[in-house]
């Protein structure tokens, strides 16, 4: 048994690269932790791996399509990732999620965002959609929780503007030098996940943009 | 529902399904009657296929016929509505190929 550590800051197609670099080099996935990977040995390139974003589903659809891999004779697994969620307790709230999605529980979608699918391989691209409009239909769902983010994120900007503004006399009285380093960090850590969220989004809208020309003309 | 035909052309992924329907069918043997059919031109991906079933059945051009015990396999059956759906599809392909043939001349 081989243990792997890895983080991906594209989890999606990163993560479907590396698993298929393992698996070309003779490695199988067992096991998947949060940043763990656990490989055995096997044929070189005996299988293939894609990975899908399953985190706007519900509970009872994320069950449905799971039973309907093994139907046709896909192997999962699933894999947390974590992106904008309020954590309550045990329970977390996507708001970008889709009906039914929106409340998480511990039991059922939390925790369980990414799909890894494994099937033997033949030679052929392992493609979870097959057509334009199911991949654009693919990116729009990841691209959600990345919009709901980015207002997060304007709002929180502007609460701070708006809190520095007034707030300026009463944090310069208490602690001049304190208050004013820990308000720097805090902007620079949401500057530049601010930042990572805004790329992600536009890499994601430029993508359905692709998708949308190559769909007007072909299937 | 809408239970009438519907006008705009179908898209290949829902026409090959219906077609590997016309004999009751499950997810595996749609994705081997298409590759087998298109001689693997078609690959249908595991969350298309899917995706496509659930719609199918919501337009109840499908129906679920029956669960196989043990395997957990669901057949689906085309409808009445689904073969309607499958002939004037048939007919408008048949219209374009005809006007495709008169224009390139390839059928003299």
């Amino acid at each position: 048994m081989i243990k792997k550590f890895r983080i991906f800051l594209n989890p999606i197609e990163g993560q479907e690269k590396w698993l298929n670099e393992k698996a070309a080099e003779g490695l199988r996935l067992l096991k998947v932790g949060r940043f763990f990977y656990e490989f055995e040995q096997c044929k070189n390139n005996q299988y293939q791996y894609a990975v899908d974003y399953i985190g706007n589903n519900s509970n009872a659809q994320r069950k449905k399509y799971e039973s309907f891999l093994e139907e046709v004779g896909i192997n999962y697994f699933e894999k947390p990732l974590n992106i904008g969620q309020f954590s309550f307790g045990k329970v977390k709230y996507r708001p970008y999620a889709n009906k039914g999605g929106k409340l998480a529980t511990s039991w059922g979608m939390i925790n369980r965002e990414l799909l890894i699918l494994e099937k033997e391989c033949n030679g052929k691209p392992f493609n979870i959609y097959s057509n334009a409009e199911d991949k654009i239909q693919a990116l729009k769902e990841r691209r959600k929780p990345h919009i709901y983010l980015f207002i997060l994120f304007l709002l929180m900007g502007g609460y701070f503007t708006f809190a520095k503004r007034y707030m300026l006399d009463a944090a310069y009285m208490n602690s001049q030098s304190n208050s004013f380093s820990n308000s720097a960090v805090l902007s620079i850590l949401l500057g530049v996940m601010g930042i990572i969220t805004i790329v992600r989004m536009v890499q994601l809208s430029l993508s359905i943009k692709t998708l949308k020309e190559i769909g007007n003309i072909q299937e | 529902m809408k239970d009438k035909i519907q006008e705009t052309p179908l898209t290949e992924t829902a026409l090959l399904i219906l077609l590997a329907m016309y004999k009751p069918n499950h997810g595996y043997g749609v994705m081997q009657f298409v590759e087998e059919k298109t001689k693997g031109r078609v690959v249908f991906g595991p969350g298309t296929l899917y995706g496509a079933i659930n719609n199918l059945e919501k337009k109840k051009w499908i129906t679920l016929h029956a669960v196989i015990e043990g395997e957990r396999k669901k057949e689906y059956v085309i409808t009445d509505l689904g073969k309607e759906q499958v002939k004037s599809e048939l007919l408008r392909m048949q219209e374009v190929y005809m006007i495709g043939m008169e224009i390139t001349k390839l059928g003299e």
